[in-house]
C-alpha cells in the first residue's frame, strides 16, 4: 500500500532506519508564542487580530 | 451565529471546544472577527470552560507556585498543588498579569481574573480570544493526546488536503493566494493548522489563527500530502525520508515546550504521520507554476513533478 493510500488498510511494516543527529533552527519567541504576531515576526499582520503582547508597539492593539 | 449578549462564547476549532463565561453579567463577552466563524452555539462533546472576572484582588495573596515555564516577558505557567496556573502579561499594563486563569490538570476547568481596563477587558465588554491566552489554551490542550497545532498554510483542493509548512517569511500567504487565485481550493488557514488522528488517517483543520484577509476557516480536509515551503528560483519538489521528515515538521510545530509528555506525544505524532502520509520539500517560485508542480507531485510523485517542471532529479539534500 502506498503512504497515498494511508487510512485505508492496515499500517505498512516500518523500516529501520539507524539513527541519526540533526541540527534544525528554532525561533524562540515564535515557537512559545511569546511575540506579537503582527509586527514581531516576518509574516502578514493579520487585520483582524487582537494582540495583547506589547499593544505600544502594535498596530493591532486591543486597547 | 452570533451569541446574545449574556451568553457565554463557545470558540470550536478542531472539534476541540472552550466555552468562556463571566461572573458579572453586566459585562458582554466579544469574540474577535477572525474568531467568529469558530463560535458554536452549544458544547461539543470536548469543550473546556472558563469562568472569567474583574480583578478583585484574590490571587494577589496567594503564594506564587512553582514556575513550569515562562517565556520571560509575555506569559508563565505555573503549578499550584496539582492545578496549572496561567498567566499573561504586557509592558503597558505594568508588572501584575493582565489575565490570570487557574486550570485543573487536564485544562478542562479554568476559573480566572483580568485587568479591567486591560487589553481583555475594557469598557465593560470582555474579549476572551486576544492572543495568545486561547491559543496557548488550547495547545495545552492538543498535547494531551489530541493533536499538533502547525505553523502552515492548509487547503482542501478537489477532496484533498494539502499543507504547507513554513516558518514566518517562508511564503504561506504567498501559496495561499495563488491557490485562491487558481480558484476551486478552500483555504482553512494561511498560517495555523491543527492536525488530529482520526479513524479515516489523518486530517487538517483551519484555525482563526494569525491569518491573513479572512481566509480562515472552520473546515476540514483529509491530509493527503505535506510540503516543507521553500522559496527558490525554481520549481521543486524532493522527497524527504521520514526521520528528517519529522525534525522539518518539528521546527514548524506549536508543541508543549514545557511538558515532556506533551513534547514526546509531538514527536510520536509527526513520526507516525511521516510514515503514512508524504512529506516533501517545496522549493518554489511564488507564480502559478508552483501550484501544476504540487499538483504533479500529488498525482505522480515527487520526481515526475520535477521532471514535468523542468527541474533536474537530484538526491535529496540534508536539510
Amino acid at each position: 500500500m502506498s503512504r497515498e493510500q494511508h487510512g485505508r488498510g492496515a499500517s505498512p511494516r516500518r523500516s529501520y532506519q539507524p539513527p541519526q543527529l540533526q541540527k534544525v533552527r528554532l525561533i524562540p519567541d515564535e515557537a512559545v508564542l511569546a511575540s506579537c504576531k503582527n509586527n514581531a515576526t516576518a509574516g502578514p499582520a493579520g487585520p483582524i487580530q487582537k494582540c495583547a503582547t506589547n499593544p505600544a508597539v502594535c498596530s493591532h492593539s486591543a486597547s | 451565529m452570533p451569541p446574545k449578549p449574556d451568553s457565554p462564547l463557545v470558540l470550536e476549532i478542531a472539534r476541540i471546544g472552550l466555552e468562556v463565561r463571566v461572573v458579572d453579567p453586566e459585562i458582554r463577552l466579544v469574540a474577535e472577527p477572525a474568531h467568529v466563524p469558530f463560535l458554536a452555539e452549544t458544547k461539543g462533546e470536548d469543550c473546556a470552560s472558563v469562568l472569567l472576572g474583574p480583578v478583585s484582588g484574590r490571587r494577589a495573596a496567594r503564594l506564587p507556585g512553582r514556575t513550569l515555564f515562562d517565556t520571560g516577558s509575555v506569559w508563565r505557567l505555573e503549578e499550584i498543588g496539582d492545578n496549572r496556573l496561567l498567566t499573561f502579561r504586557s509592558p503597558i499594563f505594568g508588572r501584575d498579569p493582565y489575565l490570570s486563569v487557574e486550570f485543573d490538570r487536564d485544562y478542562m476547568h479554568g476559573q480566572g481574573e483580568t485587568l479591567d481596563g486591560g487589553p481583555v477587558l475594557t469598557g465593560g465588554e470582555l474579549h476572551p480570544f486576544v492572543y495568545p491566552f486561547d491559543e496557548v489554551v488550547f495547545l495545552a490542550r492538543l498535547s494531551r493526546g489530541r493533536g499538533v497545532l502547525v505553523h502552515a498554510c492548509g487547503l482542501a483542493f478537489n477532496g484533498r488536503g494539502i499543507l504547507f509548512l513554513g516558518t514566518s517569511g517562508a511564503g504561506k500567504s504567498t501559496t495561499a493566494r495563488l491557490w485562491k487565485e487558481r480558484g476551486g481550493a478552500t483555504i482553512l488557514s494561511d498560517d495555523r493548522i491543527v492536525i488530529r488522528r482520526e479513524a479515516e488517517g489523518y486530517r487538517i483543520y483551519g484555525t482563526p489563527w494569525h491569518g491573513e484577509a479572512g481566509w480562515e476557516t472552520p473546515a476540514s480536509a483529509r491530509l493527503d500530502a505535506v510540503y516543507i515551503l521553500d522559496q527558490a528560483p525554481r520549481n521543486r519538489v524532493q522527497e524527504i525520508s521520514p526521520n528528517a521528515a519529522v525534525a522539518q515538521m518539528m521546527v514548524r510545530a506549536f508543541p508543549s515546550m514545557w511538558d515532556q509528555n506533551g513534547l514526546e506525544f509531538a514527536v510520536r505524532f509527526l513520526a507516525d504521520m511521516a510514515d503514512l502520509v508524504p512529506v516533501r520539500r517545496l522549493q518554489f517560485l511564488p507564480e502559478p507554476s508552483a501550484i501544476d508542480c504540487v499538483l504533479a507531485a500529488c498525482n505522480g510523485g515527487a520526481a515526475e513533478a520535477t521532471l514535468r517542471n523542468g527541474g533536474t532529479q537530484e538526491p535529496e539534500e540534508e536539510p
